[in-house]
């Protein structure tokens, strides 16, 4: 059974440590920022405000939970702050959920921005809000993936970094290759920024891209088991 | 002694990572409110037996922590019990205060507790700094507190004075006493000697997963004087040894009776002494 009191602890604790952790608050900021900055400088040139922000707003609904959520991970392991959480009474379901919240939460609120960057109506916004969860879920269990599957915080960055770049940075270099674009469709990531792309153009997207993130979802579920099965926290 | 006044009940514990035997059919009780000792160089396998108490690693044989079998990883054990080891670590980047208010949340304390632990560990003053501006026996004192926090029956401490100078290795010796008094009882693992003798009711000697000696640090170290002398350090000078007899104990009365004796030293061993005795070994090694 879950202890809400234990989810509490755990989610109270990544909020003051993110706060205190530079490197990691950065990247919660850095893609709106960076989005701002694009269509100051050069949305009228592109005429197309919605081109920066769903290239953006994937990088910041998949790499950002992806990397940050191994960090979270590895660094506790290394630490052995996980160890005392554990010996505490603190179950593992309790602790993933927690961290899980965090990222969920932490990447909806900085995402506003992308939301009030888009102008967009009550309803784009609500479908926004869906498909960044939909990248944001499949990312935070890769992410635990990683930092479960990583010896410490320097091998889940090695791995968690290209590998949130990839998936991050397809979408973008699909826009250029056709080749590489044939094989983004396949990725959850592309179809998000498509979705994205989509709803600035006043289309209908969010069954595409949700579908396609879910069957990451399961994906990645059965990865996260097996790892979990194979290390347990260790 | 009656079953249900002990803590920690040890039967037959053996654990192999493996082909190497770590620890070798261990059998040893701890009684309730003392402070018990378990003594060994580095590798002799005290982390190890703190391990399978704490329930972190399987084991065989049978161990019973507070009348529940170790094995047991229900959320109410971990309530009865403290842990202090260098594997449990603190949030480096928030403060004490913060690092405490963590662990009230999941053991469901009132807030009002990290004020009393933390002037009971004197880091109230230290409240704010963060962790990773502590020195060491700040943060040593700081895991004691996180330890005590909700009040267990039993603190397992892995060498907590280890790297401390002598001045912190008190001011946590104070503390430890000060629990006991208390009522919890404290198994704590050292290679410090005078610490167990000064600290421990009962200690274990443990070397290469073995038992090599058990009791109370004076039994030990009695059991071990074979010599059995008595040397008096004369107030004109030189040294008297004198036999454990009638005539022996006859000498040194008159001694301290016409104040000749400047200092009276008996030739039983400390624990250091005993420990190199029976292993051939360096205790702190």
């Amino acid at each position: 059974m879950i202890r809400m009191r234990n989810v509490r602890a755990v989610f109270v604790k990544q909020v003051w440590d993110t706060l205190k952790n530079l490197q990691v608050l950065v990247l919660f900021i850095v893609y709106p920022v960076v989005t701002f900055v694009m269509i100051q400088a050069m949305g009228a040139q592109v005429g197309d405000r919605y081109f920066f922000l769903s290239m953006f707003a994937v990088m910041h609904c998949v790499f950002t939970p992806m990397v940050s959520t191994a960090a979270a991970v590895s660094e506790e392991k290394e630490k052995n702050t996980l160890r005392i959480l554990i010996l505490s009474g603190v179950k593992p379901v309790e602790y993933l959920l927690s961290i899980a919240l965090f990222i969920w939460i932490a990447t909806q609120v900085t995402g506003f921005a992308f939301i009030a960057m888009g102008n967009c109506s009550f309803r784009q916004g609500a479908v926004l809000f869906v498909l960044f969860t939909a990248g944001c879920l499949p990312s935070t269990l890769l992410g635990l993936c990683i930092g479960l599957q990583a010896r410490n915080m320097a091998g889940a960055n090695a791995v968690a970094v290209p590998v949130g770049m990839v998936f991050a940075f397809l979408p973008m270099l699909a826009f250029f290759n056709e080749t590489i674009e044939k094989a983004a469709r396949f990725i959850y990531s592309y179809q998000i920024g498509e979705a994205i792309r989509e709803v600035g153009a006043g289309e209908e997207a969010l069954a595409k891209g949700s579908v396609i993130a879910m069957v990451y979802l399961v994906l990645f579920s059965g990865l996260f088991w097996w790892i979990f099965r194979r290390r347990r926290w260790e | 002694m009656t079953q249900e006044n002990k803590a920690i009940r040890l039967e037959r514990i053996h654990k192999a990572f493996g082909e190497k035997q770590v620890l070798k059919e261990l059998s040893f009780s701890v009684e309730e409110g003392e402070i018990f000792g378990l003594l060994g160089p580095s590798g002799a396998g005290k982390t190890t037996l703190i391990r399978i108490m704490t329930g972190q690693l399987n084991f065989e044989g049978r161990a019973e922590i507070l009348g529940k079998s170790s094995a047991c990883q229900e959320r109410e054990r971990y309530e009865e019990i403290g842990i202090v080891t260098d594997s449990c670590g603190l949030y480096e980047r928030l403060s004490c205060l913060e690092n405490l208010k963590i662990f009230t949340i999941v053991k469901g304390v009132s807030k009002k507790r990290i004020e009393e632990v933390l002037r009971e560990v004197l880091l109230w003053e230290d409240r704010n700094v963060r962790v990773n501006r502590l020195s060491k026996g700040m943060r040593q004192r700081l895991l004691i507190a996180r330890a005590i926090l909700h009040r267990p029956k039993l603190l397992f401490l892995d060498e907590p004075t280890s790297g401390l100078d002598p001045t912190t290795a008190q001011a946590v010796h104070i503390l430890l006493e000060d629990l006991r008094k208390k009522g919890m009882t404290i198994f704590l693992t050292t290679h410090n000697m005078s610490e167990a003798q000064r600290l421990c009711r009962h200690i274990v000697l443990l070397y290469e997963g073995n038992i090599v000696e058990r009791g109370t640090p004076e039994e030990i170290c009695l059991r071990h004087d074979h010599a059995r002398r008595i040397w008096v350090t004369l107030t004109e000078g030189g040294r008297e040894e004198l036999e454990y007899s009638a005539q022996g104990a006859d000498t040194l009365c008159n001694y301290l009776k016409e104040g000749k004796a400047r200092a009276v030293h008996t030739s039983e061993p400390d624990l250091e002494e005993v420990f190199r005795l029976l292993t051939g070994k360096e205790l702190g090694v």
